[in-house]
């Protein structure tokens, strides 16, 4: 069953269509990734599923139930995380005070000024920490950290607030090889405890090893979609996306 | 050689040093490319050449001469261009505004408007789309238009954060033959990639850095079958995961 699908949503930015009637199912418990060109669309699909841009007509819809145009938090707060191309951290906070002001869910200066309000979750913001990997950073300011490391924090700061489903965009940019590993597994191992993940991701090795489905996007609608290695060989998608 | 660093020691506003005594040193006319692991202060080195960060110990010389202390449009005038890893373009300004502030150093205004033919020719992208907001763009888009960008000052030496990130395969096969041409006008580029195959595939010299310090360098094939750095770096593929 369907846990977020978008159904023939159209999306136009000034003269540029970015999406034109797209459509795209994620089941609930898999892992899907969505792939295509630079432009075309992928990010904008993102935007629209968690309420950061409207539809210009369309549907979106998240446990049976349409989430169209409803406003980001909204969309968060019904249990659908996710991080960004560039990373949203608090640069100025720590490491561990990020991952303080994820917890409270309520955002800025007012969660800071609250003391986290168990051990509990100061355990479980160490562990999701070291889970990632960064957790010898943790009094750091997140600012300082390199660019591979804030992705990893955004990761653990979205995997604290719980969430249903966990739209991933390109996850393995900029993090180096060993750790693209390891980011798969950590991936697989949410995904067996029933975490349902939405994958854009051009790292092709990474896509095809992990995703169970895979939607491919070009000029602002899907053209295909399957399993990794029937898309691999679909010529329209070799011809629009891998250029070989 | 054409640039070299020694012992340079340099970190950021409430935090330790991030590079502790790099030193590397970057022949010309060649492709020289540094990996290593998240943190390791790849960015840090490009920034410290560039100017966007003093260090605060040791010595950088580009062309026999120290460039420390210099300010990033000295180090531009001087002929290091660098390309940065996050996105860096003015959303609000058009495709062809945001390239044309590549040569604003420029006076010449016919130089800078055949340069703009010259850069809007190799890149189909940032000519079609020369008057759109440059916002308007997807993410791996806008790298296109910053390589363009950093072509304005036809630069002798070229500094690149991880051209790879964020490019569809089918263009990252073009930025990477663009990085080869510019090899062949005889320009010096030294890179910043986490994808290592691709890096030093194009590259005739490697420098692994870990902790803030170069630990290995070579040619690039030789690193690669070097088990020192596999050690340092790749760990486990990703297929044995």
């Amino acid at each position: 069953m369907p846990i977020l699908e978008s159904h023939n949503v159209s999306k136009a930015f000034g003269g540029i269509q970015a999406l034109e009637m797209c459509s795209l199912s994620v089941e609930q418990g898999t892992i899907t990734g969505l792939i295509g060109p630079n432009g075309s669309g992928k990010t904008t699909l993102f935007n629209i599923m968690t309420g950061y841009e409207r539809v210009d007509t369309g549907m979106v819809q998240f446990q049976g139930q349409a989430i169209t145009n409803l406003a980001p938090h909204k969309v968060f707060q019904l249990g659908i995380g996710r991080t960004f191309q560039l990373t949203r951290i608090f640069p100025r906070l720590t490491v561990l005070e990020n991952m303080h002001v994820a917890v409270q869910r309520q955002g800025g200066v007012r969660s800071l000024l609250s003391p986290w309000s168990s051990s509990h979750e100061q355990r479980q913001a160490l562990d999701l920490l070291d889970f990632v990997g960064i957790s010898h950073l943790k009094d750091e300011p997140a600012g300082n950290l390199s660019y591979g490391q804030k992705k990893l924090l955004e990761f653990a700061f979205i995997l604290i607030t719980g969430p249903k489903v966990i739209l991933l965009d390109e996850p393995a940019g900029g993090i180096n090889p060993h750790l693209i590993g390891y980011l798969a597994e950590r991936i697989r191992t949410l995904n067996r405890q029933g975490e349902t993940f939405l994958i854009v991701e051009h790292n092709m090795e990474f896509v095809m090893s992990l995703c169970d489905n895979v939607t491919v996007l070009h000029r602002g609608t899907s053209i295909a979609s399957g399993v990794p290695a029937e898309v691999q060989k679909n010529p329209a998608v070799l011809e629009a996306y891998l250029g070989d | 050689m054409v640039l070299k660093l020694e012992n340079v020691f340099a970190g950021y506003e409430g935090g330790g040093d991030v590079l502790k005594g790099v030193t590397f040193q970057v022949e010309p006319g060649e492709v020289t490319c540094i990996v290593g692991p998240n943190g390791a202060g790849k960015s840090t080195a490009l920034r410290v050449i560039s100017g966007l960060l003093k260090p605060r110990l040791g010595s950088i010389t580009f062309r026999d001469r120290s460039i420390v202390g210099l300010t990033p449009r000295q180090i531009m005038q001087l002929g290091i261009v660098q390309v940065l890893q996050n996105h860096s373009l003015f959303p609000d300004m058009t495709v062809r505004e945001n390239v044309r502030l590549g040569a604003y150093l420029l006076q010449d205004r016919p130089l800078v408007e055949r340069r703009l033919q010259q850069v809007e020719e190799m890149f189909p992208l940032v000519n079609e789309r020369r008057n759109e907001r440059a916002g308007s763009l997807s993410g791996g888009q806008q790298r296109m238009v910053e390589f363009a960008r950093a072509l304005m000052l036809d630069p002798p030496m070229i500094l690149l954060d991880e051209p790879s990130m964020g490019l569809d395969p089918k263009t990252l096969k073009q930025v990477l033959s663009m990085i080869t041409a510019m090899k062949e006008l005889g320009k010096t580029v030294l890179l910043v990639e986490q994808n290592v195959r691709s890096g030093f595939s194009l590259s005739s010299l490697g420098v692994v850095m870990e902790s803030g310090c170069v630990r290995l360098q070579g040619k690039p094939q030789e690193l690669l079958n070097n088990p020192q750095m596999s050690h340092l770096y790749l760990g486990g593929t990703l297929s044995k995961a």
